[in-house]
């Protein structure tokens, strides 16, 4: 026994040392599995109690008069998901036969009313909707689709998935999901061991993973923490985070979260995940709407959606889908017969890119910004509100289009500068300050910097309106008061001095205020716009709609400013506007999640500027574009469509700009580097062209600005700013004055003086002759730019 | 240069000098419209060409003493027929009357809103939305609502009256009684017996 003692005194301390290992070892599980447990609760309550503010595009409106096509509507409603019938009995069904088309119109709670599902004929005459009544025949005054979701405001991982609540899901959805991926869903506790070795035997027998044995818990954690090492210790870590999430939350809560959770395929660079999203993506229509073999192709893809992806591999795809038919039926959850007729059904995938019911994170970021002045973060990302704003999807893609379209045009030119240029456009509806469209960059579907609302950069002669809208209203000068295009040499406080130079470095003496905005000359606005004060042409940016007026420096007059996309927009908004400020919004309507309207920006607007200085600023602003730095959008736009603008150029042409307007739409674009490089672009051959292909590919009015009482339109020549008669030559243009302004008259052509014999049909040819030297083609890569403001880059026009 | 400055000053002459006398349009007002089929072409593309060399003139501003100033013509504001609501915008408004009735008020603007996208420039639409913002107690936004539509109503004496009215509420609600008194005389004097 003696002998023992030493030996047993040992192992006393080897188990003291065992125990205290174990011990150890127990605590650092128990923490490890707190941590976890933590980690994945954290996860799950965060999306589990989280419903997202859904946001929705303008829905379409119909009505007789409504100017829509039939062919247009077929494509509108095919991109809301409505399915071409032979007999739309159902919503969501619609069928067209030429001008005549009928609609099973979904049922939708709209912010003044829910509206129930209904069918409504219509009839077409080329483009305008000349009829519209319900089933029994009877007119309707108007009616509208269901609006097109654009998305949610999700706070992970940015606005990239529709969440839908469990009533949005169909039962087979589920049930397919259990007898596909996890027949033991219901009973287990997070894992399947039998499954895990049952998948085990079969992949080592096959030599390839066939079959996995992940539950779906296992599956949705996985997912949270979208980890793709598959290291034993992830496995091991997922599966006790599995039954942590069992152990504690509804089976049901958990079929929820995976619905919504689980990844489904790729869209570019934005990842599809969930069913709801992925319905869209696949099928450009609701989950709700989805029939049996549609569904079964989701289930099918949950496997691995790039190896399944329905559209790269479409024989693959449909195999493992009529797999899935055939597990549903052997599990009864269909009859055989349905199984054995979807299996016949094709897969039913729409093109990629187009339906995903639009992703537009530059837009949403605006409607995001524009809710936060009334709202908390958390109310947007989990009250499940319903937000209703005023994208025009239509325009939307049209502007994305015509960016992206002139961008590729540039990369394709001889000037290296012009070479992967960015871009934004916004376009608004000038009466009531709607944002309808906004581009934030090339790649539109790209969630990252939004140049739209935060690239701040000068805005070169886009300053100009402002010189000479504060000019007008002062009182002391007319469209046809003369200024000084001579030259300007000024000392700046800091001591420098300051002399700016026209674009084509010539000086034209003294020019009417109208030629000088509509050829940007340089020297004249300057002279203006010292002339009338800097205070005040400050005081004009303010009163137009910019939240701080700029810096009182000369410089300030050339647009040495920095402001951004939506600020010009806003102010541009209200010379569209008739001096009338709109605020711009992005959003018409907010509802709770129990339909409750809740506080959302409302129309207003205000009077900002004298009417009569507008509209005299309007005429000159039309001249832009009729004679100015403007016209080559007159190439593309539709001949009889009076539009008008003003073109921008910074510096050394590092920006881009053009601002301009029909009577319907205001367009903003800007074209430019981030790095600031320039461009070698002015406001002409960047800006404008992308103003010109949208303002040209899209349905809008003319620019017809309501002459106010108070003032008289004159013909004054362009040049003399002399009253003339409009029947005289090519320089008479017709300005808006005060009563009683005393005006000198032509001498050559007075007013009241006819057409002649070398009336216009004679005169025509020759001016166009006379046209030539000054308007070189604009897409000839290298040509000197245009007619257009700036100095050449050799030396700059703004300090 | 030189050329096309004796073409400009060939053509201008030409064309001045010229005796056979063409209908002057309307003193103050824009010349006739084009062709009916030409929808929307405005005053600026009427004139009758596009554009002189913008290079070839600077010498052009220089030019003898201006003549005597002209008699300025009689104004005479030309009428606008009375404004009206197009179908579908009639039953828009119909539907937010209910609703501002009911005291539904969001809905109601929602429903205007929408009946403005339809017709952004019907003056009635505006003065409905004043309207309405007067239920709201948003004073200063019924009479800016009202003011809007006075712009576009320019020449509809009846628009222009009721868009007067609405501007007197407006003022009268805030007590600016003497203010609100001139509005309500400008709505009687733009109403047609």
């Amino acid at each position: 026994m003696a002998r023992s003692t030493p030996s047993t005194g040992k192992r006393t301390r080897l188990q003291r040392g065992v125990v205290v290992l174990s011990v150890l070892l127990l605590l650092a599980a128990l923490v490890m599995v707190l941590v976890l447990s933590h980690r994945v609760t954290q996860q799950f309550e965060g999306r589990r109690w989280t419903l997202p503010a859904r946001v929705y595009a303008q829905p379409i409106d119909l009505y007789v008069g409504q100017p829509l096509s039939a062919a247009r509507l077929g494509e509108e409603l095919e991109g809301l998901g409505y399915l071409e019938v032979a007999e739309p009995d159902r919503p969501g069904t619609f069928r067209r036969r030429g001008d005549a088309l009928r609609v099973h119109v979904r049922e939708f709670r709209f912010p003044d009313e829910r509206q129930a599902a209904r069918e409504l004929s219509l009839r077409f005459s080329g483009d305008l909707i000349t009829e519209l009544r319900d089933a029994r025949g009877e007119d309707v005054p108007i009616a509208r689709l269901d609006p097109l979701l654009i998305g949610s405001i999700f706070p992970i991982h940015g606005e990239d998935r529709l969440v839908v609540s469990p009533e949005e899901v169909p039962p087979l959805l589920p049930a397919a999901l259990i007898a596909v991926e996890d027949r033991k869903f219901e009973s287990h506790h997070g894992v399947n061991p039998l499954a895990i070795l049952r998948a085990l035997f079969v992949n080592v027998r096959a030599g390839q993973v066939e079959q996995g044995g992940s539950t779906l818990t296992q599956q949705l954690v996985k997912s949270y923490f979208l980890d793709s090492r598959r290291t034993l210790r992830r496995k091991a870590e997922e599966a006790v985070m599995a039954v942590i999430l069992d152990a504690r939350f509804e089976k049901a809560d958990i079929m929820n979260a995976y619905i919504n959770e689980i990844y489904l395929g790729q869209d570019g660079r934005r990842a599809v995940h969930g069913f709801g999203l992925a319905s869209q993506f696949y099928f450009g229509k609701p989950l709700a709407e989805l029939d049996l073999p549609e569904i079964a192709m989701l289930v099918a893809v949950v496997r691995g959606p790039s190896y399944y992806d329905p559209r790269r591999h479409p024989k693959r795809t449909l195999e493992r889908r009529n797999l899935v038919l055939r597990l549903l039926a052997e599990q009864d959850v269909v009859s055989p017969e349905e199984a054995e007729q979807a299996a016949g059904a094709p897969l039913g995938v729409i093109a990629a890119g187009g339906r995903i019911g639009g992703y537009y994170p530059a837009f949403l970021d605006l409607v995001r910004r524009q809710l936060r002045r009334d709202y908390e973060e958390s109310d947007l990302t989990e009250a499940g509100l319903t937000v209703f704003s005023t994208l025009d999807p239509l325009l939307q893609r049209a502007a994305e289009a015509a960016l992206q379209e002139e961008l590729k045009r540039l990369d394709g030119s001889a000037r290296k500068a012009a070479h992967g240029l960015e871009g934004v456009v916004i376009a608004t509806a000038p009466q009531t300050g709607a944002v309808l469209a906004l581009v934030g960059g090339r790649r539109s579907g790209f969630d990252g910097f939004n140049r739209a609302l935060d690239a701040r950069r000068p805005i070169g002669s886009l300053a100009k309106p402002m010189v000479y809208l504060a000019a007008l209203e002062s009182g002391r000068f007319t469209p046809a008061s003369l200024v000084a295009d001579e030259a300007v040499d000024l000392e700046l406080p800091n001591g420098d001095r300051w002399k700016p130079e026209n674009f084509d470095r010539k000086r034209y003496g003294n020019v009417t205020l109208v030629r000088g905005l509509a050829q940007s000359l340089n020297l004249a606005t300057v002279n203006l716009g010292l002339d009338v004060g800097l205070g005040r042409v400050a005081a004009a940016f303010e009163q137009l709609g910019l939240a701080e007026a700029p810096p009182k420096l000369p410089s300030m007059l050339l647009g040495a400013t920095n402001l951004t996309p939506i600020e010009v927009a806003q102010m541009y908004n209200t010379i569209a506007n008739g001096g009338f400020r709109a605020p711009l919004r992005a959003v018409r309507a907010v509802l709770a999640e129990d339909g409750q309207a809740l506080k959302s920006p409302e129309l207003e607007v205000s009077e900002a500027v004298s009417p009569e200085a507008l509209f005299a600023l309007d005429r000159m602003m039309i001249e832009v574009m009729e004679r100015g730095t403007g016209r080559t959008a007159r190439k593309s736009l539709p001949s009889g469509l009076v539009v008008a603008g003003k073109t921008g150029t910074s510096n050394d042409y590092r920006d881009s700009w053009f601002a301009g307007f029909s009577g319907s739409h205001l367009i903003v674009t800007w074209v430019g580097h981030d790095d600031n490089r320039p461009t070698g672009l002015t406001g002409t051959t960047g800006g404008l062209a992308v103003w010109s292909r949208l303002m040209s590919s899209v349905p809008t009015s003319s620019f017809e600005p309501l002459q106010p009482d108070s003032v008289d339109l004159r013909w004054i020549d362009y040049y003399s700013g002399r009253e003339t008669s409009p029947y005289c030559n090519g320089s008479a243009v017709s300005m808006a004055f005060a009563p009683d302004t005393p005006l000198a008259t032509s001498e050559a052509c007075p007013p009241g003086a006819g057409a002649g014999s070398a009336g216009d049909s004679e005169l025509l040819p020759e001016e166009s002759a006379l046209d030539q030297p000054a308007d070189g083609p604009v897409d000839v890569p290298g040509d000197a730019p245009p007619d257009g403001e700036a100095a050449p880059p050799a030396e700059a026009v703004i300090p | 240069m030189t050329r096309p400055l004796l073409l400009l000053a060939l053509l201008t002459l030409s064309a001045c000098s010229v005796e056979p006398f063409r209908p002057d349009p309307e003193p103050g007002r824009l010349p006739p419209p084009g062709p009916a089929t030409d929808g929307g072409a405005g005053p600026a593309l009427s004139t009758p060409a596009e554009d002189v060399v913008v290079q070839a003139d600077p010498e052009r501003s220089v030019e003898p003493p201006p003549p005597p100033v002209l008699e300025p013509a009689p104004r005479e504001r030309p009428k606008r027929p009375q404004a009206t609501l197009s179908p579908a915008s009639r039953a828009l408004v119909t539907q937010a009357s209910t609703q501002r009735k009911k005291g539904d008020l969001p809905g109601a603007a929602v429903t205007l809103d929408r009946a403005m996208r339809i017709e952004p420039n019907n003056p009635l639409l505006w003065i409905e939305m004043g309207r309405l913002r007067m239920d709201q107690r948003n004073y200063a936004q019924a009479e800016n609502m009202g003011r809007k539509a006075l712009a576009m109503a320019v020449g509809d004496d009846a628009t222009q009256s009721q868009a007067w009215d609405l501007i007197a509420q407006s003022l009268r609600a805030r007590g600016r009684n003497v203010e609100a008194q001139a509005a309500l005389e400008k709505a009687r004097t733009a109403s047609p017996r």
